[in-house]
């Protein structure tokens, strides 16, 4: 299987590559575009369409300065995943504050529970502090990458 | 230390809006709760992130644990909303 995430699904500056506005669609799109380009998501707007009607469901935004907007998509090719930081922070709704580790978690409509596993497998490692620490100090794509695909 | 078994009855499993719900509720209590897989390890009942750790799935069993007063009716309102169909769409 496919690594869940490559370092070219990794953005250690989100701010600087969303300039103006900073919110949480337009964080979320940067990230859904770097998926596009590794051919992931056949299709931007309507991977984004299904993403916001399940983050209509529940907020994304969780405590500890996390988002992890997610969806399950027909425009999804194979499960992947794309992180972004911000230092700036961006509000994905949560009670404590904007986020700061942003990881959007990709799955084609076919897959089943797949992204539960994905996703639940994603939260056990967020519930550690080594594991925040290491991807807000992480300097190198490639070190994101290779924590992500060795923990998750 | 009061405990109370419950059955997920969601579809979706504990996620998306049936993992927020409860995680309101837990947050509402006067008492701090926890829950657990059977034979797992417990985590926060209000936090999100432990919730969405379990991976529990329509059918799993469930431990919700609490100490103090009122414990038990706290405990007998979360194994409530744990075991009716929340969901509202696919997750």
């Amino acid at each position: 299987m496919t690594d869940l995430i490559t370092p070219d699904l990794v953005d250690l500056d989100l701010d600087s590559a969303l300039l103006a506005v900073v919110d949480r669609h337009a964080a979320t799109r940067a990230l859904a575009e770097r998926l596009v380009s590794a051919g992931r998501v056949t299709d931007l707007d309507g991977f984004l369409a299904d993403v916001r009607a399940r983050e209509a469901q529940m907020p994304t935004g969780i405590e500890g300065g996390i988002g992890i907007p997610h969806a399950r998509s027909a425009h999804v090719t194979e499960p992947a995943l794309a992180f972004g930081r911000s230092s700036a922070g961006v509000d994905f709704g949560a009670d404590d504050g904007p986020a700061h580790l942003i990881f959007l978690i990709a799955a084609p409509s076919g897959g089943g529970s797949e992204h539960m596993t994905i996703l639940a497998a994603l939260a056990r490692r967020l519930v550690h502090a080594e594991f925040r620490s290491a991807l807000a100090d992480a300097v190198d794509p490639a070190d994101v990458a290779d924590l992500v695909n060795k923990e998750v | 230390m009061a405990e109370r078994h419950a059955v997920v009855g969601s579809s979706v499993g504990l996620h998306a809006r049936p993992a927020a719900l409860l995680v309101q509720a837990a947050g509402r209590a006067p008492v701090k709760v926890t829950i657990a897989k059977e034979g797992g390890e417990p985590t926060d009942a209000r936090s999100i992130l432990g919730v969405l750790s379990l991976d529990a799935r329509r059918g799993d069993k469930v431990v919700l644990a609490a100490d103090g007063d009122g414990a038990g009716a706290v405990l007998a309102e979360l194994a409530g909303l744990i075991e009716s169909d929340l969901d509202a769409g696919e997750g």
